[in-house]
């Protein structure tokens, strides 16, 4: 083990601390610099819409499976959107080897409001025949690698994955309700929005960090995730820790939506 | 819930008291304890009080298929969960001796839940919650089921010929309430020495003997369950007048219940709904109650903290590591910092705004202008 | 602007008499019933931190059976309750918490989060400090409601809805704060629908202003049971 790894087990504190107090993260990246981001769309064939995703190390890939189903007898016009992300034994330690982990559940949970908040996709545009045939959308959010912030890489999968879906054509007949499947006529799905979270850390009430590594997630005080589209908030998850004064917070925000408006660049030009 | 240990002293002592007619909480052994109903803001729940047993049920209801074999019925499912128990033998034994009393003994109207027959019906579902066990939770979670169940109220819903239907909102059509024909009620009582019935046992009555019988009776002293359990040896006279005397309290409860939905329904007709509040003894030194108060909007801002945060460290649940060492921390410019990235955010937001269509160029202007990602590389 | 109002707050400690600590709160139009337990032998064969409690938590919807939202809750108040109760303290132990939702609106996120603070008073167990939570949305015309009235569909009210309930078209977002009680300052933040900076700063600052109240309500609540413990206490020295 070298000398560095080794401060770095003995005291991973003061290992960030004596690098921030250089001005540096550990990983050489600026204070509100992001990692270099990878976007690789339509990575599975047999999936409606797909996409492969990279912020640094921690890698996130999203299948979208588009279903035939039921629609619900109140709301009889919209289709629906199920979200699941996998956070194994693969991509962390810190997860657990088998089973469903509450972790994942939480996170499936968080993607969904963010998606319904932000109100990309209007669930009437789902809807074939109203009461009788909808679109389920099975987004399989499956984490290659956690290396800190993957509920931003999520969204930013699940988002790409949402901008190259493309449905089949159906044809429905009331009467004798016959469902004719199309697959050569493909139609993208309207998004209005594209919503992106970012994730922050705050070490001591002073170093405000972007988009955390994992070595950095796990001694942070304070985490705030907030999740924008077209500039506005639609989420904002503080799952405890200090106070961010207001000064401080409106930062956090300038940068997202800074960040909304790369990632939006970023998409509109693959 | 905790598990303590009995003591042989404490069953003695019960065993004795019982013999010489006596109850540990002074009362006679066909006495029942005091039953508390409380009606939620919401139709179909329920919170009821037995001595200190109590149980909370909530009836919902969904359209669903019904089943093939009863095309023209709507269903009920009934679940029992105690407090941290999954799935524990007594709670099996609940769950069972409910369905049998309340979904077997037919009382429900199940068909007047179905919509279109054969293919949509209504699904009531019974959700009982086991709060608190003082003894006798049987009887308690019964009378909880069956008055949800009274109290709860359905959306209408109407057909056109093709099969298609609409529920509508209360404030459309008014809701509809379930037919109940008779209301069935658990009577439990422990048997000591195999002889000597007592009725509504607590929890340590219920641990010394282990014997016991549970009647499902309505008010018209129809037997609609039977269950016993333990290892006792009874005799067909016992059972008879144990019966009679369930009939007799039987009917005491439906009347109860029937009052207490009279007065929720004179209740919600002037629009003076307490919910689960009207539980609470304010009176009680343990309980509280602070009316509306308004808040300032326009008072000062409480100042933030900021300066002395060491007072407070709110350890997040995801922080693994404690702090070692406070006295390493360096206060470095944030502010600096700040600055920088605000001013050449504002550019940036400024330039986008000016032209909501913006060409290529300008994208990739900032693009560049944004030097927080270095490298992008974009596959594909 | 009209007059901003939080809600009558009614609550009753130790209803239940098998736990350690036990509150009925009603906030508005939810109330809930909050049972601790603790410390208790931990159960759980987990990679748990033996150095302190673990603390579990069991949230119970109204009807079905508790699914991915209600996961969701756990969570939250899980990570809200470690960092209040002083856990290490108490190692190699568990602490747990059942929640039953009892009427449910959208403030019963908040109101939970406030039956678990008075649940840990009435059950004995050491803590840094309270916590209060207040719940406030954002209505079409812009202007920020605290402690609404249920703003769930009606007909949703009836059925079990698995999948997270869409705020209705009268209210565009809404707000649930934690606020400690040294210094109210914020501790935990979760947001509904979309909204600009400015009128979440604005919400901030009115239900910083509310949480004031419910710190108070705290205050007489258990001043008003520690008269009679001290007074028992004291006829029994004598």
């Amino acid at each position: 083990m070298s000398q560095e790894n080794l401060f770095k087990a003995i005291n991973p504190v003061k290992f960030v601390l004596d690098h921030l107090e250089k001005n540096v993260r550990p990983d050489g990246r600026e204070f509100n610099e992001f990692r270099a981001t990878i976007i690789n769309k339509d990575s599975i064939s047999r999936a409606e819409g797909s996409a492969l995703v990279k912020i640094g190390n921690t890698t996130v890939l999203c299948g979208i499976k588009a279903e035939l189903a039921e629609p619900d007898n109140i709301d009889q016009n919209i289709g629906f959107i199920v979200p699941n992300i996998e956070l194994s034994k693969l991509c962390s330690p810190k997860y657990r080897a088998i089973g469903v982990s509450v972790d994942s559940q939480v996170m499936s949970q968080t993607i969904f409001n963010i998606i319904v908040n932000s109100e990309c996709i209007d669930p009437a545009d789902l809807c074939i025949a109203k009461g009788k045939l909808v679109w389920v959308l099975y987004c399989d959010l499956v984490c290659l690698d956690d290396d800190g912030s993957v509920l931003d890489v999520a969204i930013l999968a699940l988002s790409t994955a949402l901008k190259s879906l493309k449905l089949p054509k159906v044809d429905f007949d009331i009467d004798t309700k016959v469902i004719k499947v199309n697959d050569k006529i493909r139609s993208p799905l309207k998004l209005k929005c594209l919503p992106v979270a970012s994730s922050f850390i705050i070490f001591e009430n002073d170093y405000l960090l972007v988009d955390p590594s994992s070595d950095e997630e796990n001694i942070a005080d304070t985490t705030v995730t907030v999740s924008t589209s077209d500039g506005k908030i639609n989420y904002i998850h503080q799952p405890g820790g200090n106070s961010i004064e207001p000064a401080k917070f409106d930062n956090i925000v300038r940068q997202a939506i800074n960040r909304e408006k790369y990632i939006k660049s970023l998409l509109d030009s693959i | 819930m905790k598990e303590t240990i009995l003591s042989n002293n404490e069953r003695v002592f019960v065993e004795k008291s019982i013999e010489e007619v006596l109850r540990i909480d002074k009362r006679q052994l066909t006495e029942f304890r005091n039953l508390g109903i409380f009606f939620g803001k919401k139709y179909g729940s329920v919170l009821v009080s037995l001595g200190d047993t109590r149980v909370f049920a909530n009836v919902s209801c969904e359209v669903n298929i019904p089943k093939t074999t009863r095309p023209n019925e709507g269903t009920v499912f009934i679940n029992v969960e105690m407090s941290n128990e999954k799935m524990s033998e007594s709670c099996i034994v609940t769950t069972r001796i409910l369905e049998r009393t309340i979904r077997d003994s037919r009382c429900i109207d199940l068909e007047s839940l179905c919509i279109i027959a054969e293919e949509k019906v209504w699904n009531l579902r019974v959700d009982v919650s086991i709060l608190n066990n003082e003894g006798n939770v049987t009887d308690c979670a019964c009378i909880a089921a069956v008055s949800a169940l009274a109290h709860f109220k359905r959306p209408d819903c109407t057909t056109s010929g093709d099969g298609e239907f609409i529920i509508h909102k209360s404030s459309e059509k008014d809701l509809i309430p379930t037919v109940l024909h008779h209301y069935p009620i658990c009577m439990t009582y422990a048997l000591f020495k195999g002889k000597i019935p007592i009725a509504d046992p607590t929890l340590l009555e219920e641990r010394v003997t282990n014997a016991g019988l549970t009647l499902g009776i309505n008010s018209y002293k129809e037997i609609c369950s039977l269950h016993m359990t333990g290892v006792s040896l009874t005799s067909p006279f016992l059972i008879q007048k144990c019966s009679e005397m369930a009939a007799e309290r039987a009917k005491h409860v439906v009347e109860f219940i029937k009052s207490t939905l009279e007065q929720d329904s004179i209740d919600r007709e002037k629009s003076n709904v307490k919910g689960f509040k009207q539980s609470i003894i304010l009176t009680n030194v343990t309980s509280n109650f602070c009316d509306e108060q308004s808040i300032d909007n326009n008072a000062e801002e409480i100042s933030e903290v900021a300066s002395n945060h060491d007072e407070i460290i709110v350890v997040s649940q995801e922080q693994k590591f404690k702090k070692i060492d406070e006295n390493t921390i360096s206060t470095t410019k944030w502010k600096d910092e700040n600055e920088e990235t605000s001013s050449s955010d504002s550019e940036i937001i400024t330039l986008s705004q000016s032209n909501q269509e913006k060409s290529k160029v300008e994208s990739m202007q900032i693009d560049s202008s944004d030097d927080e990602e270095k490298e992008t590389i974009i596959l594909n | 602007m009209e007059d901003l109002k939080l809600k009558a707050i009614t609550a009753e400690m130790n209803i239940l008499s098998r736990s350690d600590g036990s509150v009925i709160i009603s906030q508005g139009d939810s109330s809930c019933i909050v049972d601790v337990n603790g410390p208790i032998e931990v159960n759980s064969a987990a990679n748990i931190d033996m150095n302190k409690a673990y603390v579990d938590v069991l949230y119970r919807p109204k009807c079905g059976i508790p699914g991915v939202n209600e996961r969701y809750k756990e969570k939250t108040i899980k990570g809200l309750c470690e960092s209040i109760i002083l856990t290490t303290l108490y190692p190699k132990t568990q602490i747990n918490f059942q929640i039953q939702e009892m009427d449910d609106s959208s403030g019963i996120f908040a109101c939970a989060i406030n039956g678990c603070n008075i649940g840990l008073l009435n059950s004995g167990l050491e803590m840094k400090f309270n916590m209060a939570a207040v719940h406030c949305v954002l209505d079409e015309t812009d202007e920020i409601i605290i402690d609404p009235d249920c703003i769930e569909e009606e007909t949703l009210a009836f059925t079990r809805v698995q999948k997270p309930k869409r705020i209705s078209g009268k209210y565009k977002a809404d707000f649930t704060f934690v606020f400690e009680s040294l210094k109210d300052s914020l501790i935990s933040v979760h947001t509904n629908g979309s909204f600009s900076l400015q009128k979440y700063n604005e919400a901030l600052k009115l239900s910083r202003q509310a949480c004031r109240k419910i710190f108070d309500f705290y205050a007489d609540l258990v001043k008003k049971c520690s008269v009679v413990y001290i007074k028992n206490s004291i006829l029994e020295y004598i």
